[in-house]
């Protein structure tokens, strides 16, 4: 019995020697990057799209023939100890360049040191939350953060209308819905304009009644929703039912066809401050929706948008890195000069967020057109 | 606002006691927990949307949902419990292996309808809204109030009426005297699974139509309420699923209106403890279902 133990141990030391230390790259101008998204779980919905995006933009960019990039597209099912795992498994395997994702924001902050103190470089596609870039010096975004657009969309709508009180429903076990919260109640403030009721809730509640019945009976002028796209649909269906006349108004969470295809025509006159916009006219854009219809019947989200542009950010980084080792991509991705992507022209700023303000958006008719 | 909370309350705590019946249905005849419940309840709720996208009428739809989640009840005590029935396990293996295959539904369906949330027509779904003083709701929730107490009292008048209630009745009370008396057990387990999992199907399918909402992961909003209901209304007691549903429901509203919606859950599992601790067998006994 020993010695068998004895000699499988054997075996796997052999076997770590003989494959554990193969090159990282097979050949050069071949790179594999890794992603881990929530694929399914209570985030699924918003996985799904950036694993379909990426997808997309693979073929892009193999089109392109610039350079051969393969995604290994993971699961982590919603579960932050997955994520974990995933990092950990990319970080040591060898084979991957660069990790995109994780899809929320409190699991960036569990993966991203992973992959720092692995010296592998990160690019958050949906990690929106204050913070997440600062986890160390090789971890980008390309999604705007809510402090970058909630605070226009909420100026937006002051300005336009009538407003003197507000109230906030907000998840509050989620670090991208606690930024929302954090973001617009600081731009509330800053304009004066009086918080009457604060509710929150936990991911993937359907049933927002309570909430919005105590909200009701504060009568704000606008109601801010701090939620992703799945909450911030039934919160926008449930005050309408309750006959809440609030002007509703959201983040980068709200710019999802999810909003208006769950809530129906509630969602008409919701506001959001996002990054992208569907309806955007550059070319890239056009071809990129177009293209995404055709090959999974529905409409793109901004999830999908920003995976089709990590895949056109990957792009230019490899093919001006010296090398393709994790700590050449990363270098190359510090000095990337702004590339044209689905979002539009994209760089990064000095502290490797995204640079811009967004857009404002407007439901309409069940489409989201400008504010 | 008091009263629109005690009415919102009410309608999700009667979903809640619906599904939480199909637990206390099984508890109180097999002694076991029967942790895939939740995963037939969202069966129900998919298995109706795919008819209603269909053509078929919403009605029929519904039934529809009821029959397959109530077959899918005695595929899953074949595969889950009968085996283990069979080898007399403790009580521990069936609630594993219903675990099992409570996560093989959900990845099937996870894998045949993917991760998006899907909804109704709304069409089909959007019903007049009725405002009475300062109270809003909705048909579809009037009906789905209604529908839960109709199908409590049914499954009360099943079990205290008819042949089968008392077949169910006599092995829940003692299975060998019950076989002895010339009653099939077996066919009496199918019977019993059947009816649980149709009732959780059905409660999958009024909840999926109050929030318009159906999703793989859908079960994992009323698994731990459930459990919660049954404990507190006391396991095995058909009333006390009613009592302990509208209970659950109430008091998940009132603390989000009068104290913190930061802490519905905990305000709720804080009764629970407080329940177990006072009175462990529940607010209306242990014994309801044999004495029903």
């Amino acid at each position: 019995m020993r010695s068998s133990i004895r000699a499988l141990f054997a075996f796997f030391v052999a076997a770590f020697f003989a494959f554990g230390s193969l090159p990282a790259i097979a050949a050069s101008g071949d790179a594999t990057v890794g992603a881990v998204f929530d694929i399914s779980g209570a985030a699924g919905s918003y996985g799904d799209g950036q694993k379909n995006g990426l997808q997309l933009g693979e073929d892009y960019v193999n089109k392109n023939g610039r350079v051969h990039l393969s995604f290994d597209i993971e699961d982590a099912a919603t579960q932050k100890a997955q994520a974990v795992n995933l990092f950990q498994t990319f970080t040591t395997g060898g084979k991957v360049v660069a990790i995109v994702g994780p899809t929320l924001s409190s699991e960036a902050f569990a993966t991203d040191p992973i992959a720092v103190s692995a010296g592998m470089p990160v690019l958050g596609i949906s990690n929106t939350a204050n913070g997440v870039t600062a986890l160390g010096p090789c971890v980008f975004r390309n999604s705007l953060t809510e402090a970058a657009v909630v605070p226009h969309a909420l100026k937006a709508v002051i300005d336009r209308y009538h407003v003197n009180t507000a109230a906030i429903i907000y998840g509050n076990d989620d670090a991208f819905t606690k930024t929302d919260y954090d973001v617009a109640k600081a731009a509330l403030d800053a304009d004066h304009i009086k918080i009457v009721s604060t509710q929150t809730f936990s991911k993937g509640d359907v049933d927002f009644q309570a909430q919005l019945t105590s909200i009701k009976a504060a009568n704000p002028d606008l109601l801010f929703v701090g939620a992703l796209a799945v909450e911030a649909g039934h919160i926008v269906a449930d005050a309408h039912t309750l006959g809440i006349k609030s002007h509703v108004v959201g983040g980068n969470g709200l710019n999802s066809p999810q909003v208006y295809s769950l809530s129906g025509g509630a969602a008409d006159g919701v506001v959001v401050g996002a990054a992208w916009a569907i309806g955007a006219q550059n070319p890239g854009n056009i071809d990129f929706v177009e293209k995404y219809r055709v090959r999974f019947l529905k409409d793109p989200d901004q999830f999908a948008a920003q995976a089709f542009a990590a895949a056109q950010i990957m792009e230019n980084v490899l093919t001006a890195a010296k090398s393709l080792t994790p700590k050449d991509v990363c270098d190359s991705m510090k000095s990337m000069k702004p590339v044209n992507t689905v979002l539009g022209a994209f760089s990064f700023t000095s502290n490797r967020d995204a640079s811009g303000d967004g857009v404002v958006l407007v439901v309409k008719n069940g489409r989201f057109i400008g504010f | 606002m008091l009263a629109q909370q005690l009415v919102n309350g009410l309608f999700i705590g009667s979903v809640y006691a619906l599904f939480a019946l199909g637990y206390t249905l099984i508890f109180g005849v097999l002694d076991i927990l029967n942790l895939a419940h939740a995963s037939i309840f969202m069966l129900g709720a998919f298995t109706t949307l795919v008819l209603v996208l269909k053509g078929v009428p919403l009605l029929l739809a519904i039934l529809g949902g009821a029959l397959a989640g109530g077959l899918l009840g005695v595929l899953l005590d074949r595969v889950a419990f009968w085996p283990l029935r069979r080898r007399q396990a403790g009580p521990l293996a069936p609630l594993i292996s219903s675990i099992a295959v409570g996560m093989i539904y959900v990845g099937t369906a996870n894998g045949i309808f993917g991760p998006d949330v899907r909804h109704f027509p709304f069409d089909v779904v959007r019903t007049p809204t009725y405002t009475i003083g300062p109270v809003t709701f909705t048909l579809a929730q009037l009906t789905i109030f209604i529908a839960s107490l109709a199908l409590m009292a049914g499954l009360q008048l099943l079990l205290r009426r008819t042949r089968l209630g008392a077949a169910i009745r006599a092995v829940a009370e003692n299975p060998r005297a019950a076989q002895l008396v010339g009653i099939d057990l077996e066919s009496v387990y199918a019977q019993t699974f059947f009816i649980a999992s149709a009732l959780g199907a059905v409660a999958g399918i009024l909840f999926a139509l109050t929030f318009n909402a159906v999703s793989s992961v859908m079960g994992s909003a009323v698994e731990l309420k459930g459990l919660a209901v049954i404990v507190l209304g006391g396991m095995g007691s058909i009333p006390g699923s009613l009592l302990g549903g509208l209970l659950i429901g109430l008091s998940e509203d009132l603390s989000v209106a009068y104290l913190s919606s930061g802490y519905r859950d905990a305000i709720v599992f804080a009764i629970l403890f407080l329940m177990l601790i006072i009175r462990p067998t529940g607010l209306l006994g242990k014994r309801g279902l044999r004495t029903a």
